[in-house]
C-alpha cells in the first residue's frame, strides 16, 4: 500500500519539478511583467436559407468595443476619454460590468456596432485605455425585411435569466442569442462556437504576442440552417397580403408538411433589431391590440367556424350514420333544437341536401341534425384525434395549444350534468362556441385530408448545414393518422372540389380554369367586431401538392378572400414549380 | 499502551501551521489568518476530545451517524439555492459533506466489521456498494463531484483493508476500467483481451466469468454509441472537467493562473511576502482551494517539497497506525481515514499543478475553511486513539 502511495507522490512531485525548476522561469516572466489575457474570437452565426439556397438572413461584419472588468480601471481621466470616444456613461458602463458578472476575465461589449474611424482612434491611442479592446462583432443582415419576420424571428443580448439557464452550454454575458423563430429555435446550432486567442500582455496594455505553449483555439462558425420557406412564394404571399391588416396565410407541402409560405399581419421589419430600438418603436412592436410581435400562426387562437364541419362528417360516414348520398331534415334556415332556434348562416335555408352539397354549401342544419348521432363524447375525441386541442410541434415554438371542450370541462363549468344541454354541441360542431384552433393546427389538419390521412407536424426547417460536419436532414415527423377511412377522405375531397367549383359552393372565388382547386370557407363569429374569415384549400385536388390556409381577421365571410388563396396556387402551380423543377 | 504518535501529531500541526502563514501571506490585512487561526485552536481541541473517545463508541454509533449524514444531505439537497454545499445553524455554517466522509468511515467500517467472516460474499459487496451509492447520489445530485470521489476511494480502500482480494478488486473495477479504455476501440479490445486472460487464468468460476465478461462487453459496446448519442454541450461539459483548457474563461483560466504561480516560484521561491500580489490577484479561490499555488509561488519547489514530504510522512504513520491496530474495526477505520486526507492531497495538489480535474476540493490542513481543518484534525484524533490502543511492533 505504502508503495503505491509513494508513486502518486512521486509523479506529482515530478509534475512540480517540471513546472518549477524547467518552466520556471518561462512561468517567472509571466508573473512578473506580463499578463495572459484571453480574447474571445466570436464565431459568426450560421446564415438562414430558403429552400433553394437563397438568403434569408445573413451576417455583415461591424465592429464593438469592449472592457476586460479586471484590466479596466476607473480613474476620471479614463472614464472622460471613453466618454468622449463612444459616448458612454459610468452608469453604462456598471450596468455592461454587472451583466458581465460571471467572470471577470472576459470582455464584455460595452458599445456594438461602432464605425471603422473610432476603431482606428482606440488602436493608435490603446495605451490610454487599459483593459479597453475591440472585437470584430458581426451583425445579422435581412435582406427581406419584414418578409417571414415571425418565422425568422431576431436576436438580442442574452438577458440574465437566459444567462442563468444555459451557462453550462457556454454561453457567456453579452453574446447575442435567438429571441423568436427559427433563430430561437435553432440558436444552439446558428451560434457556432467561440474560440479564444491568449495574447501576452504588458501590464501597460501593450499585447507582446501571442502565449508561448498554448494553442488558441479558433472559432467554429455556426451552422446554416436551410428552411422549407422559399424566398419567392414567401414574397408572393407577402404581397397578397398586403391586402389584410391582421390575419394569417400559410402554405405547406401536404406530403411532408414542409412550410413554403408563412404570413403573419401585422408583421414588423427585422432590421429595426439590428440597431438600438427607441422606446417609441418598442411601444409600436408591443401595442397591445394589433401586436405585431405575435405569430399569429402558431400563437393566435380562433373559433376555425365551418372549416370544422369536416370533423363530423367523417365521423358519421365512419360510423355508419351518413353516407355521400344521406338527406336530413330539409334546411329552412334554421332548426328548433331544445329550448331554442339553432340558425343556418343562409337565413333562405339550403332545402334537402345530401352530405356533399351540405359541406360544399355550408349548410349549419345539416351538420346540426348529424352530430346529434355522434354526441359530444364521440366529437370531442374526434377532434382531438384529428390534432387539435394539442400542439403540432412545428419546430418553431412556442405554439398555442386551442382548446376542445369536452363533457368534464361542461360539467365544471355549467354545476353539473343539469346545467347545460345537448344544444352546445350543436354549436361546437360548427366551430363555434368554445372550440379555439390555431392556424397552424387547422392546415395540419387539412394537409392531412389532402395527402390521405397521415397528419404531418408542420415545420420550417429542412437542413442543418454545419460548416465541417456532414449536414443534418430533418426528417418529416409524424404526428399519427387521421381517424378517418379513406371512403370518409374520399367524400370530403369531392365535397371541398364542390365547394370551389359547383355553381352553389361557398369558394367560388377559388376557382380557377386549369387547376383543380379543393377548399372550405369558414365565418368565424368574433364578439369584438366583424367575423373572422378562413379559407383553406388545396390543389391539385386528385394529388394535392400545396395546402393554403387563409385567415383574414374581421374580414367577414370566408368565401370573400379565396381569391387570394387561388392566386397563389395559380402562381405556385403555373409560374413557381416548372421553374424550380 | 502507548500514549503519543508524536510524527503525525507534529506533522499535522506543521500543516496547518504552514496554511495559516500561507493564508496570511495572500491578504495580510484581512481577517482570514485569524480566523483560520481560530479555527485551527478550535480543531486542536476537537482532536483531545476525539482522542479520548474509545472505538467502540463509534462503532456502536456507525448507523447513527449514517442516518444523520443521510438526513442533512438529503436536507441539503431540499434547500435549493445556487450552492448547495453549506448548511447554516443559528449563526454557525458548515460544510456537511467533510463530516460526511467521516461518517462513512465509520459506518463502512462497522458494517465490513459485522461481516469479516464472508468478506468475499457478493451479498456483502453489493451491500457495501449500495451503502455507498446513496449518499454518492445525492452529492452527485448537488453536484459535489469531489466528494463522491472521496466516497468511491474509502469503499475501495476500506474493501481492500478488510480482506477482500486483489482479484475481486480488479473484477469490481472492471467495468470503470471499460468505461474508460472504450474512448476507442483498440485500446478496449486490448484491455478485454486482458481480462479476460486474467479470469481464465485464474480459473475464475463460470457464474464469476460470464457476468464480468457480458457486463464489460455491454460497456465496451454502448459507451461510444451514448457518447455520440449525447447532446454536445454535455460532452463538452464532460471534455472540459478532463481538460480544463478547453473552457479558457472559466476553470481553464483559473488552471493557467495557478499554473503561472506555482511555475514562477522556480526553485527557491519568491520569499515570504513576496508573491506578485498582481499576479496572486488574478489566481481565484487563492485562500482554499488553490492555495498550494500560494506555496509555490512564495517558497518554490523547496516549500512544496517540504509540505509534500510531511503529507507523506503522516501516510506513512497512519498505514504503521492501521498495521499495529489492535483490531480489524479499527484498522479499517485508520485506513479509511486516512484516505480522506491522502485523497483529498493528492487530487488538490494534482489539480493546482494542472494534471487533475477541477473538482473543488480543499487541501487537508492548509486550505482557508473551518469545517475541513477541524475535520482533518479529528481524523488525526481518531488515529492516536487507535494509536494508543494498539499493539506494540515487535
Amino acid at each position: 500500500m505504502f508503495v503505491a502511495l509513494c508513486a502518486v507522490f512521486f509523479l506529482l512531485f515530478g509534475n512540480l519539478v517540471r513546472l518549477q525548476a524547467f518552466k520556471g522561469d518561462y512561468y517567472y516572466r509571466l508573473s512578473e511583467s506580463n499578463r495572459i489575457r484571453i480574447v474571445p474570437k466570436r464565431a459568426p452565426r450560421g446564415r438562414i436559407l430558403d429552400r433553394q439556397g437563397k438568403i434569408l438572413v445573413t451576417n455583415r461584419p461591424t465592429y464593438s468595443i469592449s472592457i476586460i472588468p479586471f484590466e479596466f480601471r476607473k480613474t476620471p481621466e479614463i472614464l472622460i476619454r471613453l466618454e468622449n470616444l463612444i459616448e458612454i456613461t459610468e452608469d453604462d458602463l456598471d450596468r455592461a460590468i454587472e451583466k458581465g458578472g460571471l467572470t471577470r476575465y472576459s470582455p464584455v461589449p460595452v458599445k456594438r456596432q461602432v464605425d471603422f474611424e473610432t476603431v482606428s482612434i482606440l488602436q493608435e491611442h490603446i495605451l490610454d485605455y487599459p483593459g479597453v479592446i475591440y472585437e470584430i462583432d458581426p451583425v445579422r443582415v435581412y435582406p427581406w425585411r419584414s418578409h417571414a419576420a415571425h418565422a425568422l424571428g431576431y436576436i438580442g443580448e442574452i438577458s440574465i435569466p437566459e444567462l442563468r439557464a444555459n451557462y453550462t452550454r457556454g454561453y457567456k454575458a453579452g453574446d447575442l442569442v435567438g429571441k423568436m423563430g427559427i433563430e430561437k429555435a435553432y440558436d444552439w446550432y446558428l451560434r457556432g462556437k467561440d474560440g479564444a486567442e491568449y495574447l501576452e500582455v504588458r501590464v501597460s496594455g501593450e499585447v507582446v504576442g501571442p502565449v508561448e505553449g498554448r494553442t488558441n483555439i479558433p472559432a467554429i462558425p455556426g451552422a446554416d440552417i436551410v428552411t422549407t420557406l422559399d424566398v419567392e412564394l414567401q414574397a408572393y404571399a407577402e404581397t397578397l397580403m398586403t391586402w389584410v391588416n391582421a390575419g394569417v396565410f400559410i402554405a405547406l407541402d401536404p406530403r411532408n408538411g414542409e412550410i413554403y409560405s408563412m404570413v403573419s399581419r401585422p408583421s414588423f421589419d427585422l432590421e429595426l433589431f439590428t440597431s438600438t430600438i427607441t422606446d417609441s418603436i418598442w411601444q409600436l412592436l408591443n401595442d397591445p391590440i394589433a401586436h405585431p410581435l405575435l405569430n399569429r400562426s402558431t400563437q393566435g387562437t380562433y373559433p376555425p367556424a365551418s372549416t370544422f364541419k369536416l370533423i363530423t362528417a367523417m365521423g358519421a360516414v365512419d360510423e355508419g350514420v351518413a353516407n355521400a348520398n344521406t338527406r336530413l331534415e330539409a334546411c329552412h334556415g334554421s332548426i328548433w333544437y331544445g329550448d331554442r332556434w339553432f340558425r343556418c348562416w343562409n337565413r333562405r335555408g339550403h332545402g334537402e341536401i345530401d352530405l356533399v352539397d351540405a359541406i360544399s354549401q355550408s349548410c349549419d342544419v345539416y351538420f346540426y341534425q348529424l352530430v346529434l348521432y355522434l354526441g359530444l363524447d364521440k366529437w370531442s375525441e374526434l377532434a382531438k384525434d384529428n390534432g387539435f386541442a394539442k400542439k403540432t410541434g412545428i419546430d418553431i415554438p412556442p405554439e398555442a395549444t386551442g382548446f376542445i371542450p369536452d363533457r368534464d370541462y361542461f360539467n365544471e363549468r355549467y354545476g353539473g350534468r343539469s346545467g347545460w344541454g345537448n344544444g352546445v354541441l350543436l354549436n361546437l360542431c360548427i366551430g363555434q362556441g368554445e372550440v379555439l384552433v390555431t392556424p397552424i393546427q387547422l392546415i395540419q389538419h387539412f394537409a392531412a385530408i389532402a395527402n390521405g390521412g397521415t397528419i404531418f407536424a408542420p415545420r420550417v426547417v429542412r437542413e442543418i448545414r454545419p460548416p465541417m460536419n456532414r449536414s443534418l436532414v430533418v426528417e418529416p415527423t409524424i404526428n399519427g393518422q387521421l381517424p378517418a377511412s379513406p371512403e370518409a377522405l374520399r367524400i370530403c375531397n369531392e365535397a371541398m372540389i364542390d365547394a370551389v367549383n359547383a355553381p352553389l359552393g361557398t369558394g367560388v372565388w377559388a376557382q380557377l380554369p386549369d387547376i383543380l382547386i379543393a377548399g372550405k370557407t369558414g365565418t368565424a363569429q368574433n364578439p369584438h367586431g366583424e367575423d373572422h374569415a378562413w379559407f383553406v384549400c388545396y390543389a391539385p385536388a386528385d394529388n394535392p401538392r400545396v395546402v393554403v390556409l387563409l385567415l383574414v381577421e374581421q374580414g367577414g365571410s370566408g368565401g370573400a378572400w379565396a381569391h387570394l388563396a387561388r392566386d397563389y396556387i395559380w402562381y405556385f402551380c403555373n409560374i413557381w414549380e416548372p421553374r424550380a423543377s | 499502551m502507548r500514549s503519543v504518535d508524536w510524527t503525525l501529531l507534529i506533522a499535522a500541526i506543521l500543516l496547518s501551521v504552514i496554511g495559516i502563514l500561507l493564508i496570511y501571506s495572500v491578504s495580510p490585512d484581512s481577517k482570514f489568518w485569524i480566523r483560520q487561526a481560530i479555527y485551527f485552536a478550535v480543531g486542536i481541541a476537537v482532536m483531545f476530545s476525539v482522542w479520548r473517545i474509545p472505538m467502540r463508541v463509534h462503532y456502536s454509533l456507525g448507523w447513527i451517524y449514517y442516518a444523520i449524514l443521510l438526513i442533512i444531505l438529503v436536507t441539503l439537497l431540499l434547500q435549493g439555492g445556487e450552492v448547495k454545499r453549506w448548511l447554516s445553524i443559528g449563526p454557525l455554517s458548515f460544510q456537511p459533506s467533510e463530516l460526511a466522509k467521516l461518517a462513512m468511515v465509520f459506518v463502512m467500517g462497522r458494517y465490513l466489521y459485522d461481516r469479516k467472516k464472508d468478506i468475499e460474499s457478493p451479498k456483502l459487496i453489493i451491500g457495501a456498494f449500495l451503502l455507498t451509492g446513496l449518499p454518492f447520489a445525492i452529492v452527485m445530485g448537488q453536484p459535489d463531484l469531489g466528494t463522491a470521489m472521496v466516497f468511491t476511494a474509502i469503499l475501495i480502500t476500506m474493501l481492500y483493508t478488510a480482506g477482500i482480494g486483489e482479484l475481486t478488486l480488479f473484477i469490481l473495477a472492471s467495468p470503470f476500467l471499460s468505461l474508460i479504455s472504450a474512448v476507442q476501440w483498440i485500446p478496449w479490445a486490448v484491455y478485454f483481451i486482458i481480462l479476460l486472460v486474467i479470469l481464465y487464468a485464474t480459473r475464475s468460476r463460470l457464474v464469476v466469468f460470464l457476468p464480468v465478461a457480458v457486463v464489460n462487453l455491454f460497456i465496451g459496446i454502448f459507451t461510444p454509441a451514448i457518447w455520440r448519442g449525447i447532446h454536445e454541450y454535455q460532452k463538452e461539459r464532460i471534455l472540459v472537467f478532463l481538460d480544463p483548457g478547453r473552457d479558457p474563461f472559466g476553470a481553464g483560466y483559473q488552471i493557467i493562473q495557478s499554473k503561472i504561480a506555482l511555475g514562477s516560484g522556480q526553485f527557491w521561491g519568491k520569499g515570504f511576502l513576496e508573491g506578485t500580489q498582481v499576479n496572486l490577484a488574478f489566481l481565484p479561490a487563492r485562500h482554499t482551494d488553490f492555495i498550494f499555488a500560494v506555496l509555490g509561488e512564495q517558497f518554490g519547489l523547496i516549500g512544496c517539497t517540504i509540505v509534500l514530504a510531511l503529507f507523506l510522512i503522516m501516510f506513512y504513520r497512519i498505514i504503521k497506525i492501521a498495521d499495529d491496530a489492535r483490531n480489524l474495526y479499527a484498522r479499517i477505520v485508520a485506513i479509511g481515514a486516512g484516505t480522506i486526507l491522502f485523497f483529498g492531497a493528492t487530487v488538490n495538489i494534482g489539480m493546482v499543478s494542472g494534471v487533475m480535474p477541477v473538482t473543488g476540493l480543499p487541501l487537508p490542513f492548509i486550505s482557508l475553511g473551518g469545517t475541513s481543518l477541524i475535520t482533518s484534525l479529528a481524523i488525526i484524533g481518531i488515529l492516536q486513539n487507535i494509536y494508543s490502543h494498539g499493539i506494540e511492533g515487535p
